[in-house]
């Protein structure tokens, strides 16, 4: 019981230090691509993590229904947000070849230390 | 533990919806206002009101935020009002007024509040529901959930009555001006199904656990809307007497049961003795069909004159 | 179920029902045909509305007693019922009576095909039969959150009707409308919430018996008060009023103008002399008058100043709205004498909304036959268009309160209440509020009367849409002839009468 705790705790601590790198690298990254490189990859791991800390719980307490939504919510957010980082970058490459106004990343590039 | 919880909660919802009213650039305050309703969600449920915070992500983050992000991208969109310094501090003291006043009377309100939960709950056996709210919505209050239906049918008729009749009969504009994207392709082909399949079952399961017509309408019209997008389905032309057939089916479904009430039961919106729930069910499928139809063309918008094609 | 109180009548429980539902079936047509035949179908809903109507007046008046209804059979607190008292069968009937001339107005005619630039036919007869459909709601709803559903159902009827047109200025007094007015309904449904967890109930008569003065319900009846006053454009909350009912086609304007508005005023009666306890309802009157009064100067010096004539209506509109403000310190007294000032308030509230209704048809005519509205350009019409020039003067004269016009009649009543009641402050209001809607109307009228400097250039308008204008305005007129005295049918169900026969 007390080696399950630990790998609970072991993976939600995890999951959870790839969520703060995500979230960092959104933020101190200078353009959008690297960015949204960071946010996706980072986040599906960190989501993985907490995800299979919580399932041993879920299924040593009997609820394999909850454990199998929990997978599902994991593949779902897997799916949706590699795809939303495909189309994000998509929009980030247009505007880059075409020039377009990027005060955003300009505004990034301006403010490193 | 979860004070220290509840009180993040408040927080975060309190930094959201001062970015969404803040001064700047339209799309990053929706983008606020979006996840501030995800954290309202988040509130709702830690006040146990699961069917409030379902229908609060779905539709009040959901539906209202793409409406919004629908319309600062718009090209034409006009320059947000300059309000003075002078006005902005108003408005903030006439808020802050509002909310001493009703801090103050909330924490005098009487202790427990009267409430007429037993009352439901004493009489939710005679509906055959399992679900409580669902039991006010649809038959102890059904005359509001019937009128609702007809507040959406007349929002939607508001939105259209932007455009001339004469172009009632076409399509609503293009809802991502945007070149074809296989990732989004990918995505909606991925996510509709089991989309479609969330937005029955929460339709399915209201009679019993949290959901219902409204919340499974939703995420209907969220796959139906992401279908469109993706070029999966194509843009819908209003005049097809099918579409209006299925805007119509859950107010007038709801109607027609509700004057039945008087031939078969002793009422309007008397359900007939014996088969309340199936004549339940068969009213909550019509107003999750006629919800998801017009949720989605509430986002569509009004119809525009084709001059392309 | 309480039975027919009149042979051959369906029951009124049924009546009642029938009131807000029927005008919806009009939608089916509409959505479905979309056609010249659904326009004629609407006449018929509207026809059949009106004989609704027409019956809880006649079951009312029989029986001597408020019609209720239980949806569902579930009585409150738990349920939903509606009830019928004598003021929500006038206001049934006054609506109706509206309505339909408003419908027969806006019809296609044989003879008038439809121009160019009239572009929304379905979707006005859309918005007018759930504008139907809401302000019954209003009138007969006895649940505060059902009365919540009208108000929306209201205003998302009432705000598309400006815009009708689809100008630049409609679609800004459109959204400047909608602001208000849903302003308002956030305002109300704080007050509603705060009333649910004081009492447990939402039902009005529920409430009204447990109802004590608590810091509550102050608060909660003060957000409900100043909702409801965003919504009727109460001075200094009117500022969106004349814009919106000014932009929008003279049908519409009519509707807006004369019934629209008196649904949020006719919940500030329901809130003051049903729910509060007496002796708050005292001491807020006079503030709401007060509010009335200023109403009442503002806008009618604003009117005068107008240099278009659907300007100086909507502006009068604004005015006339303070009047029925002077009622409530009035009528919550007790005193034999509120009962006068409850009768006149009511009838100035029918009569204005006649009057009204009959203006701005008759301005949409002017109109459409000078191809503009200012009131510079508007001598010697008297004898280019009599019907129209007349059906605006009559309803004028009720405004005015000159006799033998309905208006007179009201503000007699409401006059010697004040007067009775040591509240001279409101008589003189009342007086110099005569002057002044004297001062603008004639503004029009006497013009239109002289001879023509120039023959004026008339484009031709159908007849009959005078005609309906002209019947509005002599309804306005007949009102005049009724008795000078308390209504003993404006009594009945009120909540003199609730001690007994509880719901």
């Amino acid at each position: 019981m007390i080696a399950l705790h630990l790998l609970t705790g072991l993976c939600v601590l995890a999951g959870l230090v790839f969520f703060a790198a995500g979230t960092l690298g959104l933020l101190r990254l200078p353009d959008p691509l690297t960015r949204l490189h960071a946010l996706a990859k980072a986040d599906n791991i960190g989501l993985g993590l907490i995800a299979l800390g919580v399932l041993p719980q879920l299924v040593a307490s009997g609820a394999v229904l909850a454990a199998a939504k929990v997978v599902a919510i994991w593949l779902l957010l897997q799916l949706s947000s590699g795809a939303v980082a495909q189309l994000l970058a998509e929009v980030a490459f247009r505007d880059s070849e075409t020039g377009a106004d990027d005060p955003d990343g300009a505004a990034a590039e301006a403010g490193e230390p | 533990m979860s004070l220290a919880f509840d009180a993040l909660l408040c927080l975060l919802a309190l930094l959201a919806a001062l970015r969404a009213v803040a001064a700047g650039e339209g799309f990053s305050r929706v983008a606020a206002f979006m996840a501030y309703g995800l954290i309202l969600g988040l509130v709702w449920v830690r006040l146990a009101a699961v069917d409030v915070a379902l229908t609060e992500v779905a539709v009040g983050s959901g539906v209202t935020g793409l409406v919004l992000l629908r319309a600062v991208a718009r090209d034409d969109a006009p320059a947000p009002l300059a309000a003075g310094l002078a006005y902005r501090l108003l408005a903030g003291v006439v808020a802050l007024l509002v909310f001493a006043g009703l801090a103050a009377v909330v924490l005098l309100l009487p202790e427990p509040a009267p409430s007429l939960a037993p009352e439901v709950a004493r009489h939710l056996p005679a509906t055959d529901l399992g679900n409580p709210i669902t039991a006010v919505l649809i038959v102890f209050r059904a005359l509001d959930t019937l009128l609702e239906t007809v507040v959406l049918l007349l929002a939607l008729i508001g939105v259209w009555a932007l455009s001339p009749d004469r172009t009632w009969a076409g399509r609503p504009a293009v809802l991502l001006p945007a070149p074809w994207s296989g990732a989004l392709e990918f995505l909606a082909r991925l996510v509709v199904p089991v989309g479609v399949l969330v937005g029955l079952y929460m339709f399915w399961a209201g009679a019993d656990v949290p959901g219902g017509a409204f919340q499974g309408g939703a995420v209907l019209a969220a796959m139906a809307l992401m279908a469109i997008a993706a070029g999966l389905l194509p843009r819908p032309v209003l005049a097809r007497r099918r579409l209006r057939a299925l805007l119509l089916a859950g107010p007038f479904g709801f109607l027609l049961v509700g004057v039945l009430g008087w031939v078969f039961a002793d009422a309007f919106l008397a359900y007939p003795p014996g088969v309340e729930k199936a004549v339940i069910i068969l009213v909550e499928a019509a107003i999750t069909l006629s919800i998801a139809v017009t949720l989605a063309l509430l986002v569509l918008g009004p119809p525009v004159a084709e001059e392309t094609e | 179920m309480s039975g027919g109180a009149l042979p051959g009548l369906p029951p009124a429980d049924m009546l009642l029902v029938l009131a807000v539902i029927l005008p919806l079936f009009g939608l089916l047509p509409l959505l479905l045909l979309g056609s010249r035949l659904a326009e004629r179908l609407t006449l018929l809903v509207l026809a059949a509305g009106l004989a609704v109507a027409l019956g809880i007046g006649a079951e009312v008046a029989a029986a001597g007693q408020a019609a209720t209804a239980f949806i569902g059979g579930w009585r409150p607190p738990l349920g939903v019922g509606l009830r019928a008292d004598g003021l929500s069968a006038v206001m049934l009937v006054m609506t109706a009576v509206v309505l339909c001339a408003t419908g027969l107005y806006a019809m296609t005619g044989p003879a008038t095909p439809r121009a160019a630039g009239e572009r929304m036919p379905t979707a006005f007869w859309m918005l007018l039969l759930c504008v139907w459909s809401a302000l019954n709601l209003v009138f007969v709803a006895e649940d505060l959150f059902t009365l919540y559903v009208a108000l929306e159902l209201l205003t998302f009827a009432a705000v598309p009707l400006v815009c009708l047109d689809g100008k630049e200025g409609q679609i800004e007094a459109a959204l400047r409308y909608l602001v208000f007015a849903l302003f308002g309904s956030v305002l109300y449904l704080l007050g509603t919430v705060l009333i649910y967890a004081l009492y447990g109930t939402l039902d009005i008569i529920l409430a009204a018996r447990r109802a004590s003065v608590s810091p509550g319900l102050v608060v909660a009846l003060a957000a409900m008060t100043a909702g409801m006053m965003a919504k009727a454009a109460l001075f200094p909350l009117h500022l969106w009023l004349p814009p919106a009912h000014s932009g929008a086609p003279p049908a519409a304007s009519a509707m807006l103008s004369a019934v629209v508005i008196k649904a949020p005023i006719f919940l500030l009666v329901r809130f003051w002399l049903d729910l509060a306890p007496e002796s708050l309802a005292v001491k807020v009157g006079p503030i709401l008058a007060g509010l009335g009064a200023a109403a009442i100067l503002m806008c009618s010096l604003v009117a005068l100043a107008q240099h278009r004539l659907k300007l100086l209506i909507a502006y009068s509109t604004a005015a006339q709205i303070g009047y029925l403000f002077l009622m409530f310190p009035l009528a919550a007294a007790a005193s034999a004498w509120s009962a006068l000032a409850w009768t006149g308030g009511a009838l100035h509230l029918a009569s204005h909304a006649f009057s009204k209704a009959a203006m701005f048809m008759a301005a949409g005519l002017i109109a459409e036959a000078v191809g503009h509205d200012r009131i510079k350009g508007l001598t010697g019409l008297g004898r280019a268009l009599p019907v129209s020039v007349a059906a605006f003067g009559l309803g004028g004269l009720s405004l005015m309160g000159l006799p033998p016009a309905g208006g007179f009649v009201a503000k007699v009543m409401l006059l010697s209440a004040a007067v009775h009641l040591g509240n001279w402050w409101i008589a003189l209001v009342i007086l110099i509020g005569g002057l002044l809607a004297g001062g603008y109307v004639l503004r029009v009228v006497v013009p239109a009367l002289q001879r023509p400097a120039a023959p004026l250039a008339l484009r031709p308008v159908a007849g009959w849409r005078e005609w309906v204008a002209l019947a509005l305005a002599l309804v306005a007129v007949g009102l005049g002839f009724v008795p000078l005295e308390p209504s003993a049918y404006l009594a009945i169900g009120r909540p003199a009468s609730w001690a007994e026969g509880a719901p």
